[in-house]
C-alpha cells in the first residue's frame, strides 16, 4: 500500500501510483465516488430496522474497488455509531484455496472474539466460563483423536488463534478440526450467537461482521459454501456481509436470495448497444480517478479518453492501462502520454486475452458483442470472471466484451 | 549493449505482431530492465513475463538484463520451477530489496507450480516480489488459462520471439517443425498457424521446410482435415525427393497412405503404402517396414479381405518381435485381434488382445492399453455378455480420462451407451452418448459426432420422442452432408422414413 497520496507531478510516480494490487484504505484522497455512491445502498440497508440481523452478499467484477468500498463502509461514521464492527479478510485467516462453511463460521467466532477483546473490551464472566467449557470439549477430542492439541494451552485468545492457524496449515490438521466441530455445528453456532448477545448488550450497538476476500475461493468451493450451506452461515444473529465472487452471484440458485444481494457495478461509459455513445458521467468519474494520481498535463486529451475507454470502467483495468502506457511514455523519453502509449496497453492487454480464450469462447463473445445481452448464465461465469465479459447496470443488467476485444470478434 | 539486429532475424509473427510495430530487442530488453529498477525504487511487487521461443536467444536477452540490474546494485537470482514448485514460499523465503527472482523451467513444475502461484499469489504481492518467468508461449497459455488469477496479477508481458540466425537457431527450428504432439485443439490449430507463417518466411525449400510441411500434413490429419493433410503431405513429398532425403520420402508416402485411408480411398491407401513398403525395404529402415506392412494389413482389414491383413500383420509382428519393438509388437497383437474379431473367431480374437493388453501394460503404454481393454470389451459384448464388456469399457474409460485420452474416452463413452441400450436402460445410454457428443464436438472428429448424433436419435426414437429423434437425425444429416459420408446419410433417409411412418 503507498505510504504517501501525493499527485503525482511527472511520469515515474504515475507509474508508481497507478500500481493495481492494493485497495485503498479508507478516506484516501485517491479515492473517486461513483454516481449514485452505490455503496449508500448497502449502508442505509444495514441501518434500516430488522426483525432479523440481515445477510448481505456483496459481489463486483474483479478490480472493480470491492475492497476500497468495504474499507470505506467499515470506516463510516454512521455505521460505527449503530455497530461494533468486526472487519476481516478471509484470505489472512483461512486457506481460501481450501475453506469450507465450518472454516468460514469457526473465523466468525474467533474474530468476533479476538477483536473485541484485543479492543480492550471483556465479555461476562459466565460467558468465558462457557466458552472454556467449549474449548475443553473440543480439545478433548482432538486429544483422544490427535496428537496436535498437545501446543493448544493457555486462554481462548490463543485458542482462537492456534486453532485458526491449523485451519489455515496443512490439509490434515485442517480436515481434523473440521471433523471435530462439524457435528457440532450447533455448539459452535450456538457459542458464536452468545458471543455476539454479549457483546450487543455490553456496547449497545449491534454487531456487523464484513468479511473481505471470499470471492476468492474456487468455484466449486464457493458453491459449496454459499448454496449447500447457505442456512449454516445464515444463523449467526449479527448482520454480516459476505463477498460473493462474481461467478456465483448470477448463477441461477444464488438468484434465490436476491434481496440480499448487492452488486457493486462497473462504471458504465457508454449506453447499452451503442459503443459510440459516450458516457460524460462515467468518463468524468474516470478521469477524476486517474487525475487523483497524476497531474493533467502528464497526458493528451485523446490518449486519455482511449484510456478510460479500454478501462471498460473498472479501476483496475484502468490502472493496468495507465500503468503499461507510462511505462511506454518513460521508454520513449516523453514527458507526456500519447495515444500511442495507451494503444501498446491496448494491445498487450488484447494479446493476453487471445492466449486465455478458447475457440468456443469466441462464439459467445461474438452474442454478446452483438445485442449486449446475457446468453445463458453458465456459459459466461468463465468470461466474467477472466473480464472478457463485463456486466453494467442502470435500469437493467447488460453486459458487453471487454473493450479491447471488441474489433478482434466483430472482425473475427 | 546488445549487439544491433544483424545478430537476429525476425522470423514467427504471434496473433499480436500480426497488427504491431515490432520494437528492436534492445528496446525491449531495457522495458524488462527499467520495469524492475523502477519497481525496486518504489518498492513495488512486479510479475512480468518474458516469452521466448529459442533458448539462445533467452540466454543472450537474460545475460543483457542482468548486467543492467548489476550496474543498480540488483541481483538476479535464478529458480527453477521444476525444483522448487511452490514459489511462492521460496520467494518468500529468499526475498531482499535487491532480489530479482529469474523463474525457469515452468513447465517442469506443472501442475503443481501453477496451483501455487494461483493460491498463493497475494503472498507475492505481499512480499513486494520482484520475478521474470521466463516462459515459452505454450507454458504461458497454460498460466493464463490453469492460473487465472495469478495472470490478473501480471504487470507486463514482454516478448522476445525471435530466431537466432543460421548455426545456432537450428536446434530450435528443427524440434519446432517436428512438434505434432499437442494437448487440445486449440493448441494444435495455434502450431498450425506458427507453423504456416514459418513456412511462408522460409523463402527456399529446404530441410526445415520439409520438416514443417510433414508436420502441418499431420496436424491437419489430427484435425480430421485428409485433403489439407494430404496437400501437404504431396509439397513435403517433392521437397524430400528434390534433396534425395529417401527416409521422408517414405515418411510422406505413408502419411499419404493414412490420409487417403482416412477419406474413405482405401485403394489409393494401398498404392502409397506399397511404395513406402519398397523404399523401407530398399533402405533397410525396419521401423517404417514394420508401420506400412501394419497399415496395409489395416487397408485390407478395410476392404474386407481380411485373410491378407493377417499376413500383413503377421509380418508386421514378426519385424517387430525380431527386432525387440515392444510397442509395435503390441499393435501388431491387437491389430490380429481385431481381425480375428472381425472374422467372426470372439475367442481367438480375445486371445491376441490379451496379449497386447499384456505388453502395453509391461512397457507403460496406456494409450493402447484403453485401446485393447475397450476392444476386449467389444469382444464380450459380440458374445453376448453386455455385463462383462461394460466392466471393460469402463477399464478404458477411466485410463483414458487418467491420461486425457480423448478419442479413446470419447469411444469408451459411446460403446457404454449402446451397451447400456442393449441392456434396455435407455435414458442410461442417453447420458453416455451424450458424453461421447461432447468428446467428439471438442476434438473436431465430424465422423464420431454424426454417429453419437445418430445414436441419440436411435435412442429417443426408442424412447418414443419422435420430434426430438428428428431434429438428432436431422443435426446427424448435416454434418454426413459435410463430411460426405454416405453410411450416415443413407441411415438418415432409411430412419426418417420409417418414423415418419
Amino acid at each position: 500500500m503507498p505510504e504517501e497520496f501525493i499527485i503525482a507531478e511527472d511520469l515515474d510516480l504515475a507509474w508508481s501510483n497507478f500500481e493495481p494490487f492494493y485497495p485503498l484504505p479508507a478516506n484516501s484522497p485517491f479515492h473517486v465516488e461513483r454516481k449514485g455512491k452505490p455503496l449508500n445502498i448497502l449502508k442505509r440497508a444495514l441501518l434500516r430496522q430488522h426483525r432479523q440481523s440481515p445477510k448481505y452478499f456483496f459481489s463486483g467484477h474483479r478490480g472493480c474497488g470491492k475492497s476500497t468500498e468495504l474499507n470505506r463502509l467499515a470506516a463510516d461514521a454512521e455505521v460505527n455509531e449503530k455497530f461494533f464492527i468486526v472487519k476481516y479478510s478471509v484470505k489472512e485467516i483461512c486457506d481460501v484455496n481450501n475453506l469450507n462453511y465450518v472454516d468460514v463460521l469457526f473465523s466468525i467466532g474467533a474474530q468476533l472474539y479476538i477483536q473485541y477483546i484485543d479492543s480492550g473490551k471483556k465479555l461476562k464472566p459466565e460467558l468465558i466460563e462457557q466458552l472454556e467449557g467449549w474449548k475443553h470439549s473440543i480439545e478433548k477430542i482432538s486429544e483422544e483423536e490427535t496428537s496436535i492439541a498437545a501446543t493448544v494451552e493457555g486462554g481462548l485468545r490463543t485458542f482462537f488463534l492456534s486453532a485458526l492457524a491449523r485451519i489455515r496449515a496443512e490439509d490434515t490438521t485442517r480436515k481434523m478440526i473440521r471433523e471435530i466441530i462439524e457435528p457440532r455445528l450447533s455448539d459452535l453456532i450456538d457459542k458464536i450467537n452468545l458471543i455476539i448477545a454479549n457483546i450487543e448488550s455490553n456496547e449497545n450497538k449491534k454487531v456487523l461482521v464484513l468479511i473481505d476476500d471470499l470471492d476468492k475461493p474456487r468455484l466449486e468451493q464457493a458453491k459449496e459454501i454459499f448454496y449447500n450451506s447457505q442456512t449454516a452461515i445464515t444463523q449467526p444473529i449479527c448482520h454480516i456481509v459476505y463477498t460473493v465472487p462474481i461467478s456465483i452471484y448470477f448463477t441461477q440458485e444464488f438468484t434465490a436470495i436476491r434481496e440480499s444481494k448487492f452488486f457493486l457495478p462497473n462504471v458504465k461509459l457508454h449506453s447499452r448497444n451503442d459503443r459510440n455513445s459516450k458516457d460524460e458521467e462515467g468518463y468524468r468519474l474516470m478521469s477524476q480517478f486517474i487525475f487523483n494520481r497524476m497531474k493533467a498535463e502528464l497526458i493528451q486529451s485523446n490518449a486519455l479518453d482511449l484510456a478510460i475507454t479500454m478501462g471498460a470502467g473498472v479501476f483496475r483495468e484502468t490502472a493496468r492501462i495507465m500503468q503499461i502506457a507510462a511505462d511506454s511514455a518513460i521508454e520513449n523519453d516523453r514527458n507526456q502520454i500519447i495515444e500511442e502509449d495507451v494503444k501498446r496497453a491496448e494491445r498487450e492487454i488484447r494479446s493476453d486475452f487471445r492466449r486465455i480464450l478458447k475457440t468456443e469462447d469466441y462464439t459467445t463473445l461474438k452474442e454478446i458483442c452483438k445485442d449486449n445481452d446475457i446468453h445463458g448464465i453458465e456459459k459466461i461465469g468463465r468470461l466474467l470472471h477472466n473480464l472478457s465479459v463485463l456486466e453494467y447496470m442502470n435500469d437493467e443488467t447488460w453486459c458487453d466484451v471487454h473493450p479491447t476485444l471488441v474489433e478482434l470478434v466483430e472482425n473475427d | 549493449m546488445m549487439k544491433p539486429g544483424a545478430m537476429y532475424i525476425l522470423l514467427l509473427l504471434n496473433w499480436l505482431r500480426m497488427t504491431e510495430i515490432i520494437d528492436p530487442i534492445e528496446a525491449r530488453v531495457s522495458r524488462l530492465g527499467n520495469y524492475l529498477i523502477r519497481a525496486h525504487k518504489y518498492n513495488k511487487a512486479s510479475i512480468l513475463f518474458a516469452l521466448y521461443l529459442s533458448e539462445y536467444v533467452r540466454a543472450d536477452v537474460e545475460k543483457e538484463i542482468r548486467q543492467l540490474l548489476d550496474e543498480q546494485g540488483l541481483e538476479a537470482l535464478s529458480v527453477d520451477a521444476g525444483e522448487y514448485k511452490d514459489l511462492p514460499s521460496f520467494f518468500s523465503s529468499r526475498s531482499a530489496d535487491q532480489t530479482v527472482f529469474f523463474v525457469h523451467n515452468l513447465e517442469k513444475g506443472f501442475p503443481e507450480a501453477l496451483r501455487y502461484l494461483n493460491f498463493k499469489r497475494e503472498e507475492i504481492i505481499d512480499h513486494r516480489v520482484k520475478a521474470v518467468f521466463w516462459v515459452t508461449d505454450e507454458e504461458l497459455t497454460r498460466i493464463g488459462n490453469e492460473a487465472p488469477d495469478f495472470f490478473a496479477f501480471r504487470n507486463r508481458v514482454v516478448e522476445f520471439i525471435e530466431m537466432p540466425l543460421a548455426e545456432e537457431r537450428k536446434p530450435d527450428l528443427v524440434e519446432f517443425a517436428l512438434e505434432t504432439e499437442y494437448r487440445s485443439l486449440d493448441e494444435i490449430k495455434h502450431s498450425i498457424e506458427l507453423k504456416e507463417t514459418l513456412l511462408l518466411e522460409l523463402s527456399e525449400a529446404d530441410e526445415i521446410s520439409g520438416y514443417l510441411l510433414n508436420s502441418l500434413g499431420i496436424l491437419f490429419f489430427q484435425l480430421s482435415s485428409y485433403k489439407k493433410a494430404i496437400e501437404y503431405h504431396e509439397q513435403a513429398l517433392v521437397i524430400a525427393k528434390e534433396m534425395g532425403d529417401r527416409r521422408v520420402v517414405g515418411t510422406s508416402l505413408g502419411n499419404l497412405g493414412s490420409a487417403y485411408s482416412s477419406l474413405g480411398q482405401v485403394e489409393k491407401a494401398i498404392e502409397y503404402y506399397k511404395q513406402a513398403l519398397a523404399i523401407s525395404q530398399e533402405l533397410g529402415d525396419k521401423r517404417l517396414e514394420g508401420a506400412a506392412l501394419g497399415n496395409l494389413g489395416l487397408a485390407y482389414r478395410n476392404l474386407g479381405q481380411v485373410e491378407k491383413a493377417i499376413e500383413y500383420h503377421e509380418q508386421a509382428l514378426a519385424i517387430s518381435q525380431e527386432f525387440g519393438d515392444r510397442r509395435g509388437e503390441g499393435i501388431s497383437l491387437g491389430s490380429l485381434g481385431n481381425a480375428y474379431s472381425h472374422l467372426g473367431q470372439v475367442e481367438k480374437a480375445m486371445e491376441y488382445y490379451e496379449q497386447a493388453l499384456v505388453i502395453a501394460k509391461e512397457i507403460g503404454d496406456r494409450h493402447n492399453e484403453g485401446i485393447w481393454l475397450g476392444n476386449i470389451g467389444l469382444a464380450y459384448s459380440d458374445q453376448g455378455q453386455v455385463e462383462k464388456a461394460i466392466e471393460y469399457y469402463k477399464q478404458a474409460l477411466a485410463i483414458s480420462q487418467e491420461i486425457g485420452d480423448k478419442q479413446v474416452e470419447g469411444t469408451a463413452l459411446g460403446n457404454l451407451g449402446l451397451a447400456y441400450r442393449n441392456l434396455g436402460q435407455v435414458e442410461k445410454a442417453i447420458e453416455y452418448y451424450e458424453q461421447a457428443l461432447v468428446i467428439a464436438r471438442e476434438i473436431g472428429d465430424r465422423q464420431e459426432e454424426g454417429n453419437r448424433l445418430v445414436n441419440l436419435g436411435n435412442a429417443y426414437s426408442h424412447l418414443g420422442q419422435v420430434d426430438k429423434a428428428i431434429e438428432y437425425y436431422e443435426k446427424a444429416l448435416d454434418i454426413g452432408k459435410e463430411i460426405k459420408d454416405p453410411r450416415i446419410i443413407n441411415f438418415y433417409e432409411k430412419n426418417l422414413k420409417s418414423i415418419k411412418s
